[in-house]
C-alpha cells in the first residue's frame, strides 16, 4: 500500500451520506487533483463514525483533527488552508456546547475520548469494502488461530471464560450456546447471524454491517468452526441494503482469498456464508421466527423445546447470535478471555455498543464499557439533553424494554441493574425523552408497535396488545376510568406469563415501566383529564400567564391558526376557538408564559371570552 | 388502461355521476337507465364490465344480474347505501363485488384489473395486467426458474419479482404459486405477511416516513399527517396522479437525523411538517 502524508477519513454511514458526503468526497478529490496532492492525500470513504448529529464528518490523519458540518464550500479552504499551508481549519472544529470552547483532536472531544472501542474498532478507519485494510488491522488473524492452532473445545472454554453475552437482547451467554450446539452430532450444522434488528431506535448493527463487514464474516467463521457448522446465514433486514451489499462484497473477497469455501487455511474446514434479506416483519428476530422466514414461510415463532441447538434451521442444530456479538468474538480469540473482562463487571463483561438518540445533544453511535452509569452515557458523552429542555426519561431496548426515570439515572448499565429498573439493555437503542413527551403517549406508541407487529399465532399476545392498547387510546383521548390502570397491569401479567414468543412476554414492559414511575401522569389523564405536557390533545387547554408574558410575540409568530393577538411588550391573549391545540406556542416561549391546564379549563375560558365580547360591545356602540 | 364498461343505473343515483369520471380516466363507458335497455346494449357491443346500481327495491336488479352473470358477464354491484341482504343478494346472483357508490376512479381501476384477469377463467397462467409487459413475465418465469430449486427460495423470488414489477397482484401470485409447485395460499400468506410485499402499485416516487422511537419523539406522526392532507392520500395508498405513494416505516437505521423520510432510494433528514412537501416538489 502508498503511503500519504495525510489521510482523510470521510464518513460514509447512512447519516453523513444522506447529509451530503458523497458530494464532498468528489469535491475533496477534485480539489487535491487540482492542487496536484494526489500522492500525498489519501481520500477514504469510511463506515459510519458514531457522531451522526454533526454530519457530515471527517478526521484528518495522522493529526486526529475532527472536522463536523462540512459543506461542499468548505473543501478548497481545508485543502489550501490545512493540507497545504498546515493550518487546520478552526470554524469546522467540535464545539463544546457548554463550556463554549472549540476542540480540535477527535480523542479529545468528550463524545469520543469516554468510549471504549472493540467491536467499533476499525470504526472511521478503513473502507469498508477493501478486505486489504480490514486484514492490515489484524483481520482475519483470530480465524486463522481458531482454525488451525485451536480445537473447537478450546475455542468454547475461550468464549465461556470471557462471559461474553449476547447482545442481541436476551443476554445469553455466547459459550454456552456453542457448546451445547457443539455437543449435539448431526451431519449438518448450521450457524446464523441476526442482523434484523427491528428495535427502532437502533442501528448499532447498522453501522457494523456496512463500517466493517469483514468482523461479522470472522466472528463467524470462528464460531462455525466451534460447533462443527458448515453453512452460515446472515438475515439482514430489508430496509438495509447498503449493508446487504457491503456484506456481499465482503463474503465475494472473503471467497476469493480462500476464507471461506472448502479447505480453509488448508485445514480440511470448510464454510460458506449467504446473505438472507428479511422481508419486514418484526417478529423475525425473534431466533424461532427468523429461522421458519429462512425457510420461506411465515415468520412465525415455534414452541421451544426443541431448543435451536438440537433442531433450528431445517430441523438441524443451529446457532444464532448477534452482529454485535459476533464483532467481539475475533479480539477475545486473539487477546484472550482476561482481556476482555478487564472491562465491565463481573456477571456484564466487556463493552456494549449503543445508539444514543432522541433528545439528546450528541446523537450517534457509542461504545461503552458495561457497567458505565447511565448518566455518565446520557451527560458526558452525549451533551445532555438540547435547548434547555429537561431530561424526562431514558428508553432502553425499545419495545421489548422500558423507560428509566431521572431518580435511577445513576444505575450502572449491565444485564442485571438494568433489569432490576424493569427495563432490558435490550440491543442498545438508547432514546432520550425530554419534558415535551407524554408517558402515556409513548407507551401507547410502543404497544401500537407490538399490537400490529404481533404475528397472530398465539391469543395473549394478539388479543391481549389489542385490548391493551385500546385502553390506552382511550385514556389519551379522555375516556379513562378509576380501574383502569389496574386493569392494564393485570392484562400484561397475563401475556407476560401466556405468550408463546418474547414479543409478547415482552411488550407490556414499555407500559408497566411508565406506570411504575410515571404514575401520576396516568392518574392526570384519567382524573382531571388533563394531560400535562400538552400531547394529547383531547385533554389540553393551551393559555397565557398574564403575569409572565412580556410581549415578545414569538408565540403569535409560531400560531399556525393566528390565535394569538396582543400588542408589543404586553401581555398577549390565546383566543380558545380558534386553538387547535398544536403546542407550538408551548414550544416557542422562552419565558415560561405559556401554561397548560386541563380540558375542562377551555369552556371555562371561552366563556369568559364571550362575556367580555358581551361587555366590549356597548361600549363600542356608544364611541360610534 | 380501456375497457368497455356498461353502467345500469337510474338518473338520481350517484353512479351515473362516475361514467364522467370512467370516462375522464380513459375508458369508455356507457350508460343505460333501465334493464330492458342494458339487455339491448349487451347484444350490440363486448363490455369488459357492468357496474350495476343496487336500489333500495332490488329484486330487479337481481334478477338482471343473474342473467348477466349466467352469459359469464363480470358483474360490480354497487348502492348508495348497502345492507348486508342486497350485498348477500348480488353476490349469489354472481356479482363479483360490492361496493359503496360513488364509487372511485381508484376503485374501478381495481375492479377492472381483476375482471381482466379473471376472464378466461382460471388461467393462471395468463396475467393480463395491463401495466405487466410480456417481457416482465419472462423475465418473471426466469426467476422462479433460476431459484426454484433452493431450499426456502419463495421469499427471495418474491422480492425480485417485487423490485422487477413493483408489487405483487394476486395474478402474479399465482404464477408463482404454479412454478414453485406451492399452492397458492402459501404464497399470498407469506406476501399478507411481510409489510415489505404489496399487493398494490405505487406511485412513481415511494414516500416513507419513518414511525420509529426516535422519529416518533421528534414529531414524524406530523409529517405524515401533512402529505397525506396535501396530496390527499392514505397510508399504503397513492396519489391521483400516480407520483406518489405514502408508506410509514419502522426505523430505517438513520435515527441520528431523526425525523427522517426516505423518497425512492434518498434518505432524508431532519424533516419537519412545515418543510416536507418543500422537500417533496423536487421528486415531480
Ligand atoms: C420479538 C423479538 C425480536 C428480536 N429482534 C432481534 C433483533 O432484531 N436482532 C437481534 O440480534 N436479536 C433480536 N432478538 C433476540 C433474538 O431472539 C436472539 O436472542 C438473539 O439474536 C441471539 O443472539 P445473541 O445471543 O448473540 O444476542 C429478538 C427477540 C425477540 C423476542
Ligand atoms: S427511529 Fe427513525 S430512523 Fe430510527
Amino acid at each position: 500500500m502508498k503511503t500519504h502524508r495525510i489521510s482523510v477519513m470521510l464518513c460514509g454511514g447512512t447519516g453523513c451520506i444522506a447529509s451530503g458526503s458523497m458530494k464532498l468526497r468528489d469535491a475533496m478529490v477534485e480539489e487535491i487533483n487540482k492542487r496536484g496532492l494526489q500522492d500525498e492525500v489519501s481520500v477514504v470513504l469510511t463506515g459510519c463514525n458514531g457522531f451522526c448529529a454533526q454530519g457530515p464528518v471527517m478526521t484528518i490523519y495522522p493529526e486526529d483533527i475532527f472536522y463536523q458540518k462540512v459543506a461542499v464550500s468548505d473543501i478548497p479552504l481545508i485543502v489550501e488552508e490545512h493540507f497545504m499551508k498546515g493550518r487546520p481549519v478552526e470554524k469546522l472544529f467540535y464545539k463544546e456546547p457548554a463550556k463554549k470552547q472549540t476542540i480540535p483532536l477527535m480523542r479529545e472531544i468528550p463524545f469520543f475520548s469516554l468510549q471504549v472501542l472493540r467491536a467499533l474498532r476499525n470504526k472511521g478507519m478503513i473502507d469498508a469494502e477493501k478486505i486489504e485494510e480490514y486484514i492490515a488491522r489484524d483481520g482475519y488473524q483470530a480465524a486463522a488461530k481458531a482454525i488451525t492452532r485451536m480445537t473447537p473445545e478450546e475455542i468454547i472454554d475461550v468464549m465461556t471464560k470471557s462471559g461474553l453475552r449476547g447482545r442481541g437482547g436476551a443476554g445469553f451467554p455466547t459459550g454456552r450456546k456453542w457448546e451445547e450446539s457443539y455437543r449435539v452430532q448431526d451431519d449438518q450444522k448450521y450457524i446464523l447471524c441476526n442482523g434484523d434488528e427491528g428495535d427502532p431506535g437502533a442501528f448499532m448493527d447498522r453501522s457494523i454491517m456496512e463500517g466493517d463487514p469483514h468482523v461479522v464474516l470472522e466472528g463467524m467463521i470462528i464460531g462455525a468452526k466451534a460447533i462443527g457448522a458448515t453453512k452460515g446465514y446472515i438475515y439482514v433486514r430489508a430496509e438495509y441494503p447498503l449493508a446487504v451489499h457491503r456484506l456481499q462484497v465482503a463474503i465475494n473477497q472473503a471467497r476469493e482469498r480462500g476464507l471461506l469455501g472448502n479447505n480453509i487455511f488448508g485445514t480440511d474446514f470448510c464454510f460458506d456464508i449467504e446473505i438472507y434479506q428479511g422481508a419486514g416483519a418484526f417478529v423475525c428476530g425473534e431466533s424461532t421466527a427468523l429461522m421458519t422466514s429462512i425457510e420461506g414461510k411465515r415468520g412465525m415463532p415455534r414452541t421451544r423445546p426443541p431448543q435451536s441447538a438440537h433442531k433450528g434451521l431445517w430441523q438441524k442444530p443451529t446457532v444464532l447470535n448477534n452482529v454485535e456479538t459476533y464483532a467481539n468474538v475475533p479480539l477475545i480469540i486473539l487477546n484472550g478471555p482476561d482481556w476482555f473482562r478487564n472491562l465491565g463487571t463481573e456477571k456484564s463483561t466487556g463493552t456494549k455498543v449503543f445508539a444514543l438518540s432522541g433528545a439528546i445533544n450528541n446523537i450517534g453511535l457509542i461504545e461503552v464499557p458495561m457497567g458505565i452509569p447511565l448518566r455518565q452515557i446520557i451527560y458526558d458523552i452525549g451533551g445532555g439533553v438540547p435547548k434547555g429542555r429537561k431530561f424526562k426519561a431514558v428508553q432502553l431496548g425499545g419495545p421489548s424494554g422500558g423507560c428509566i426515570p431521572e431518580a435511577l439515572l445513576d444505575t450502572p448499565v449491565t444485564f442485571e441493574d438494568i433489569e432490576k429498573t424493569g427495563a432490558i439493555v435490550g440491543s442498545g437503542g438508547l432514546v432520550v425523552m425530554n419534558d415535551l413527551n407524554c408517558m402515556v403517549s409513548v407507551a401507547k406508541f410502543f404497544l401500537e408497535f407490538t399490537a400490529d407487529e404481533s404475528c397472530g399465532k398465539c391469543t395473549p399476545c394478539r388479543v391481549g396488545t389489542t385490548v391493551m392498547l385500546d385502553k390506552l387510546i382511550d385514556i389519551t383521548e379522555g375516556r379513562g376510568k378509576p380501574g383502569d390502570i389496574e386493569l392494564i397491569q393485570s392484562l400484561s401479567y397475563d401475556i407476560i406469563n401466556t405468550s408463546l414468543c418474547g414479543l409478547g412476554q415482552s411488550a407490556p414492559n414499555p407500559v408497566l415501566t411508565t406506570i411504575q414511575y410515571f404514575r401520576d401522569e396516568y392518574e392526570s389523564h384519567i382524573n382531571e383529564k388533563w394531560c400535562k405536557t400538552g400531547v394529547c390533545r383531547d385533554l389540553c387547554t393551551f393559555y397565557i400567564d398574564e403575569q409572565k408574558c412580556i410581549g415578545c410575540g414569538a408565540c403569535a409568530r409560531a400560531c399556525p391558526q393566528k390565535a394569538i393577538t396582543g400588542e408589543k411588550k404586553k401581555p398577549h391573549k390565546l383566543d380558545q376557538k380558534l386553538c387547535i391545540q398544536c403546542r407550538a406556542c408551548y414550544e416557542t416561549c422562552k419565558f415560561d408564559s405559556v401554561k397548560i391546564g386541563p380540558r375542562s379549563m377551555r369552556e371555562e375560558l371561552m366563556m369568559e371570552e364571550e362575556k367580555e365580547l358581551a361587555s366590549e360591545e356597548p361600549q363600542t356602540v356608544e364611541t360610534v | 388502461m380501456d375497457a368497455n364498461i356498461l353502467i345500469i343505473c337510474s338518473q338520481e343515483s350517484s353512479l351515473a355521476d362516475s361514467a364522467d369520471m370512467l370516462a375522464s380516466a380513459g375508458h369508455s363507458a356507457d350508460c343505460a337507465a333501465s334493464y330492458n335497455k342494458a339487455e339491448e346494449m349487451l347484444e350490440q357491443k363486448n363490455y369488459r364490465l357492468l357496474l350495476v346500481h343496487m336500489p333500495e327495491d332490488y329484486a330487479d336488479a337481481v334478477h338482471f344480474i343473474r342473467n348477466a352473470a349466467a352469459r359469464g358477464m363480470n358483474i360490480i354491484a354497487a348502492s348508495d347505501s348497502p345492507s348486508q341482504e342486497s350485498l348477500r343478494a348480488a353476490v349469489m346472483a354472481g356479482a363479483k363485488n360490492y361496493l359503496k357508490s360513488p364509487v372511485s376512479a381508484s376503485q374501478i381501476e381495481v375492479e377492472i384489473k381483476k375482471a381482466l384477469s379473471s376472464n378466461g377463467n382460471g388461467h393462471a397462467n395468463e396475467c393480463k395486467c395491463s401495466d405487466i409487459t410480456p417481457e416482465m413475465i419472462s423475465r418473471l418465469d426466469e426467476i422462479v426458474e433460476r431459484n426454484r430449486t433452493r431450499p426456502g427460495c419463495l421469499i427471495p423470488v418474491l422480492q425480485e419479482t417485487q423490485e422487477l414489477i413493483g408489487y405483487l397482484p394476486v395474478e402474479i401470485q399465482k404464477r408463482i404459486a404454479a412454478g414453485l409447485n406451492i399452492t397458492e395460499s402459501e404464497v399470498h400468506g407469506v406476501v399478507s405477511f411481510y409489510s415489505f410485499f404489496t399487493m398494490k402499485p405505487k406511485g412513481k416516487n415511494n414516500v416513507r416516513v419513518c414511525l420509529g422511537t426516535a422519529c416518533y419523539v421528534k414529531g414524524a406522526e406530523e409529517i405524515v399527517k401533512k402529505i397525506s392532507e396535501e396530496l390527499k392520500l392514505e397510508i399504503g395508498g397513492m396519489s391521483e396522479d400516480r407520483k406518489f405513494s405514502l408508506e410509514t416505516v419502522r426505523c430505517v437505521g438513520a435515527c441520528g437525523l431523526a425525523p427522517v423520510v426516505v423518497v425512492g432510494k434518498d434518505t432524508l433528514g431532519d424533516v419537519h411538517a412545515n418543510s416536507i412537501m418543500e422537500l417533496l416538489k423536487k421528486y415531480d
